[in-house]
């Protein structure tokens, strides 16, 4: 059921790397698998994030990757989001979208954050109404992700593996496994990764993020700011065992370094599939 | 309807956004650690209340910095310590409301304008104003083919006089009482800030994009006058005839080429 393609080893597109990239002499262009973008950075009416992503989509597969869409939020859907949204994606031909499996907007407030749901059944089935509504909208099945979380809900009823697969299954969504939130997670929650990688439906996921963190003493935070750590490279080689090839990117947000050093770990995470898949061949 | 996954939500938002923090939150809303802890799940290493509390500064430092990004000269002329404590108050005045953290500062120049920072500094709303436009006009406006000078040279004058002149969108004008354009220029070189006196008659600022880059220059009075005119789709003609009424004829038209020329240059007219 996977319909989600594989496109291989891709990285984030950020500002830093517009000239790197998209500036470059086009016959000399990096070589990159893919790129992800964030889909609210490029809903605008027109000036350089446009132009810069109508010159990056020349050259590469493009993936919109959202923030704002606040699936699990009590609040109504965002129609005007939705349609912004939905128009980009007509214009773009993006190979899929996504968002996040978490709340970021309360009486109309935005967060600008990613905040953690309980994992009930309540939850479950505010979830799947609201993403049965967008993939309605948007014309197509997309993929949620996993969000690093530093809270759990006493009401919780279930893991949250157990929950995302729930998820994916009734709303007949994808899933974007997010390997470094998962070491997040567990780390700060103290449950084990390897049982939420080899928890979630492999045949459900269309995509693998991974990024760095930072280490707080009492907790884990997710800044995206670091080269992946080996926890996480050893979380990603089971999730490759797991679900076979799946695109997978890296994400880095802070402290950006060179295109160069980037490419380089989305190189990385190429040779840790193909030695993953030699092994299980 | 979900109706506990609401309760929560409450709960959650509520102490988040609680201008001092959770702990004060929760005292507010007359509540005690142990509601927190019967919805959050605490433990050695941090309490139900510090979990929140994560929460809370990331919202808050994440919306500052993005506040930062979009009004560097306002954070320049405040320092950093006065501009987090104007953050903390505009937030909770003005809580996002877009999906877009485009929009998280739109109001920052109108709030400015009524706080008591602009006791001390009243031309701050001014400031602000105008790294606000910079900003909208960077994405904010369709992009357009523009006129050149080639084609407006390849124009007879009859043509030109009856040709309806049209504004590029991304381009807007901003009315300011102090000299804005000038302090802007002092920020840029790292002079430090003169205290400004308000202009006996308000200024025009035009601001727009050319490519992909944003510029902004303050109009003279005739430019200020035929603006609107252009806006409204007066062809070129009555733009010469209207100033001919302020200067007479011969230098009317070579301030009408003038202008034209400029605009043309600085990729104001859509073609």
């Amino acid at each position: 059921m996977n319909d989600f393609p594989y496109l291989g080893h891709g990285i984030g597109l950020r500002p830093t790397h517009y000239q790197a990239i998209v500036d470059s002499d086009p016959l000399t262009r990096p070589r990159i698998d893919w790129l992800e973008v964030i889909s609210e950075n490029f809903m605008v009416a027109g000036g350089n994030p446009r132009r810069v992503l109508r010159a990056a989509r020349e050259d590469y597969p493009i993936v919109l990757h959202g923030v704002s869409l606040s699936l699990g939020s009590v609040d109504p859907l965002d129609s005007n989001y939705l349609d912004r949204l939905a128009a980009l994606a007509r214009e773009i031909e993006p190979a899929w979208v996504s968002d996040h499996v978490c709340w970021s907007s309360f009486g109309g407030h935005r967060a600008h954050d990613l905040w953690p749901l309980p994992y009930t059944e309540e939850a479950l089935a505010h979830l799947v109404e609201r993403i049965a509504a967008v993939q309605e909208r948007l014309g197509r099945r997309i993929l949620v992700e996993n969000v690093s979380s530093y809270l759990t809900y006493t009401s919780s009823t279930m893991s949250e593996w157990e929950f995302l697969s729930e998820l994916a299954q009734r709303a007949d969504c994808g899933l974007l496994l997010d390997v470094n939130n998962v070491f997040v997670s567990a780390h700060n929650h103290g449950f084990n990764p390897m049982d939420f990688i080899r928890g979630v439906p492999g045949e459900r996921v269309g995509q693998i993020h991974l990024a760095g963190h930072s280490e707080k003493g009492t907790h884990l935070l997710d800044t995206h700011d670091h080269p992946v750590i080996e926890g996480v490279w050893a979380l990603y080689r089971e999730a490759v065992r797991r679900c076979g090839k799946v695109s997978t990117l890296i994400e880095w947000d802070d402290h950006i370094p060179p295109l160069e050093t980037v490419l380089g770990e989305a190189a990385r995470a190429a040779a840790e599939e193909r030695k993953v898949l030699d092994d299980v061949r | 309807m979900s109706a506990e996954l609401a309760r929560i939500q409450r709960r959650f938002y509520e102490l988040i956004v609680a201008p001092e923090g959770v702990r004060a939150g929760v005292a507010a809303l007359g509540l005690g650690s142990r509601e927190v802890e019967e919805m959050i799940t605490g433990d050695a290493r941090l309490s139900a209340v510090e979990r929140l509390d994560l929460y809370a500064h990331m919202y808050f430092f994440r919306l500052r910095d993005i506040l930062v990004t979009d009004y560097p000269k306002v954070v320049t002329v405040l320092g950093d310590e006065r501009f987090h404590n104007l953050c903390v108050d505009y937030l909770h005045a003005c809580p996002p409301r877009s999906a877009s953290v485009r929009e998280l500062g739109d109001q920052l120049p109108g709030f400015l304008s009524k706080n008591a920072l602009a006791k001390e500094r009243p031309w701050l709303a001014d400031l602000a104003r105008l790294e606000r436009a910079r900003l909208e006009i960077f994405d904010g406006f369709a992009d357009a083919q523009t006129t050149t000078l080639e084609t407006v040279r390849s124009i007879s004058p009859e043509e030109l006089a009856t040709l309806p002149l049209k504004w590029i969108p991304a381009r807007m004008v901003i009315e300011c009482d102090y000299d804005i354009a000038a302090l802007w220029r002092e920020l840029e070189d790292g002079r430090s800030i003169v205290d400004r006196r308000p202009l006996r008659e308000t200024r025009a600022i035009q601001v727009w994009r050319q490519g992909v880059s944003v510029y902004h220059r303050t109009l003279d009075d005739d430019e200020r006058d035929v603006l609107p005119r252009i806006g409204r789709g007066e062809p070129f003609g009555l733009v010469c005839e209207h100033l001919a009424a302020l200067h007479g004829d011969e230098a009317a038209a070579r301030r009408a080429f003038e202008l034209l020329a400029r605009w043309v240059v600085d990729g104001l007219l859509a073609g």
